[in-house]
């Protein structure tokens, strides 16, 4: 007797569960369509992500056609800013090119290897290239008064446009 | 228990699920065929009524769509997520009709009439479920329609386990009586 009321609990239990899938079976012998309301709602869904989409391809392309523009601009600049000439020659060789012979080139070449030459008497090597360092700034570039000796560009000369000299 | 339905359905659900609330037609097709019984099994036991059960449903479906994707992509349990939403939408529904509310809400069970009675166990047992206090009939629908375990019937109404074995044992209690109630009209 005392398990009768699990007996019947059980069998209510197991009623329940048989109940249930009388349920949901008499529910899926009758699936409707998809209702119209649902199908309208998923199609706006899908056309609510469409712009969303476009609207990151369209950012993407707007960076990706800014960053070419600032590079085609970088280059425009290098290009069209006029650039310094190359270094040449050193004076005393631009002036052989002036003269183009090659016979100068060998007289300043000798010159240049006879130091004594360029010595004036009672002078020692210190004073005389004390002496000589203005002499080699009218050759190069004076430091002070602009110009480099690379750039080939004399010291007197007026700067360039655009090259930062002269502001 | 362990649910009765099977985990690979579950994540096909959920696979579908997001897929719909993406925009995808045919995987709103899928889920609204796969998941049609069991909500609408217990939209009309909620309910009482397949008008009313089919607007829940349609309700339901569409709050899909209320939320966010990345609320959506979190589901893990569709079935189990949807049937919350549907007896939050039967709730809702049976509030806002004060003459149902009066009828359905603690309502004892009534007597037995010739008319009702039904030699089918499964229609009586419909019939006494629809007249359990809604605590205790949204508990046993949860578990025999929807196929829930206790636990996920105790996170669907955001209720402790215990209190929801409660409700159940009490439920069982309920029917038991009403069944041998019937059962003695029957024999008399």
């Amino acid at each position: 007797m005392s398990h009768e009321p699990d007996e019947r609990l059980e069998a209510l239990e197991s009623a329940l569960e048989q109940w249930g899938d009388a349920e949901r079976s008499a529910a899926g012998d009758q699936i409707p369509l998809l209702p119209l309301d649902l199908r309208l709602r998923v199609r706006a869904a899908r056309d609510a992500a469409a712009p969303v989409r476009a609207g990151r391809i369209g950012r993407y392309l707007g960076a990706a056609s800014a960053m070419a523009a600032m590079l085609i601009g970088a280059l425009w600049i290098g290009v069209g800013q006029p650039t310094a000439p190359s270094p040449g020659p050193p004076a005393a060789v631009a002036s052989t090119d002036a003269a183009t012979s090659l016979a100068e080139l060998r007289r300043l070449n000798a010159e240049a290897d006879d130091v004594d030459s360029w010595r004036l008497p009672g002078e020692t090597a210190l004073t005389w290239i004390a002496r000589d360092q203005p002499q080699r700034r009218s050759l190069g570039a004076d430091p002070v008064r602009g110009g480099s000796p690379t750039s080939g560009q004399a010291a007197d000369a007026p700067p360039l446009p655009g090259s930062g000299q002269g502001d | 228990m362990d649910p009765k339905r099977p985990q690979a359905d579950e994540e096909q659900r959920a696979v579908w699920l997001r897929a719909a609330r993406r925009g995808d037609e045919a995987a709103a097709r899928q889920l609204h065929d796969a998941c049609y019984p069991v909500l609408y099994a217990a939209a009309r036991s909620f309910l009482g009524d397949e008008s009313d059960a089919h607007d829940a449903l349609q309700s339901t479906l569409l709050r899909i769509f209320d939320r966010p994707v990345r609320d959506i992509d979190a589901v893990r349990a569709p079935t189990a997520w949807l049937l919350t939403i549907i007896r939050n939408e039967c709730r809702r529904m049976l509030r806002s009709d004060l003459r149902r509310q009066a009828r359905e809400f603690d309502r004892p069970a009534p007597a037995m009439s010739d008319a009702d009675r039904e030699d089918d166990l499964s229609d009586a047992l419909r019939r006494h479920v629809r007249m359990l206090p809604i605590d205790q009939r949204e508990v046993v629908i949860l578990r025999h329609i929807g196929q829930l375990t206790f636990d996920q019937i105790a996170e669907a109404l955001s209720e402790n386990r215990n209190t929801i074995a409660g409700r159940y044992r009490a439920a069982l209690g309920r029917l038991r009586s009403a069944m041998h109630h019937e059962e003695t009209v029957h024999v008399a």
